[in-house]
């Protein structure tokens, strides 16, 4: 990823919190590296 | 000391803050738009020409053409409506009585941190004081409605290389008019880099 990539990546993984699709890591919903790795490809192919 | 800076131009790391200073200047001049909070709680204020997303994902997300994150650093932001400091440490609860409330990121995002359309009228960066968190380089932006920020590094740059290779920028400034960013930190070092890779 460039670094906008890598901006919109934080907008896109906040925009799946909001929106119920949240991780497993702890109770704010955030994701594993697994399921950061998981998103990363869902954000990079809807590029 | 007289001459210019190419803000289409690359520049490498550096730890000058007259030039860091230099590259603040294009924010000068434009409108706010909105605050946002990215993933992890990091603030990102919207200045500039508003414009949708390309990602079909994040296309209901209007962002700025001017972008300021403040990453993981600690930050200050003095609102323009009411006597509000709103501010995120990485420190706990601060060891105040009075004065001080929490807040979550959906309410700091509803309220009116400035004043959409209020112009940005002085920007500048400067080495954080003397018994801050962490050395490195402070931006501070005043806005024509009286709002202003303020961020502050609180991370230490990595001893080693494999580490350094890891580290979260300070702070970060996208200018997506130049297709350049500035990233700052962690440390007293900065660069101005392409935002966009080319191809």
């Amino acid at each position: 990823m460039d670094a906008d990539q890598r901006r919109r990546f934080g907008d896109y993984l906040e925009a799946c919190k909001r929106s119920g699709d949240r991780g497993t890591l702890n109770e704010r919903g955030d994701f594993t590296r697994d399921e950061m790795m998981e998103k990363a490809r869902e954000y990079l192919g809807s590029v | 000391m007289l001459g210019t800076l190419d803000v289409r131009g690359v520049q490498q790391e550096s730890s000058d803050a007259a030039a860091l200073r230099g590259y603040l200047q294009p924010l000068v001049g434009e409108p706010f738009l909105q605050a946002r909070f990215s993933y992890g709680d990091e603030l990102t204020l919207h200045f500039g020409q508003p414009r949708k997303p390309q990602s079909r994902e994040l296309v209901t997300l209007e962002e700025g053409s001017f972008i300021v994150a403040a990453r993981g650093s600690a930050w200050y932001f003095k609102t323009a409506n009411g006597p509000t400091i709103i501010m995120a440490t990485n420190a706990g609860r601060p060891p105040v009585v009075n004065g001080f409330a929490q807040l979550t990121t959906e309410v700091v995002e509803s309220s009116q941190l400035a004043q959409r359309g209020a112009r940005i009228i002085a920007a500048d960066a400067g080495m954080a004081p003397t018994g801050a968190t962490a050395a490195g380089f402070t931006c501070a932006l005043l806005l024509s409605d009286g709002s202003s920020l303020l961020i502050l590094p609180e991370t230490e740059s990595a001893l080693d290389a494999e580490q350094a290779a890891l580290e979260v920028a300070d702070w970060e400034i996208f200018m997506t008019p130049h297709d350049r960013y500035l990233r700052v930190g962690p440390g007293p070092k900065w660069s101005y880099l392409p935002s966009r890779a080319m191809g």
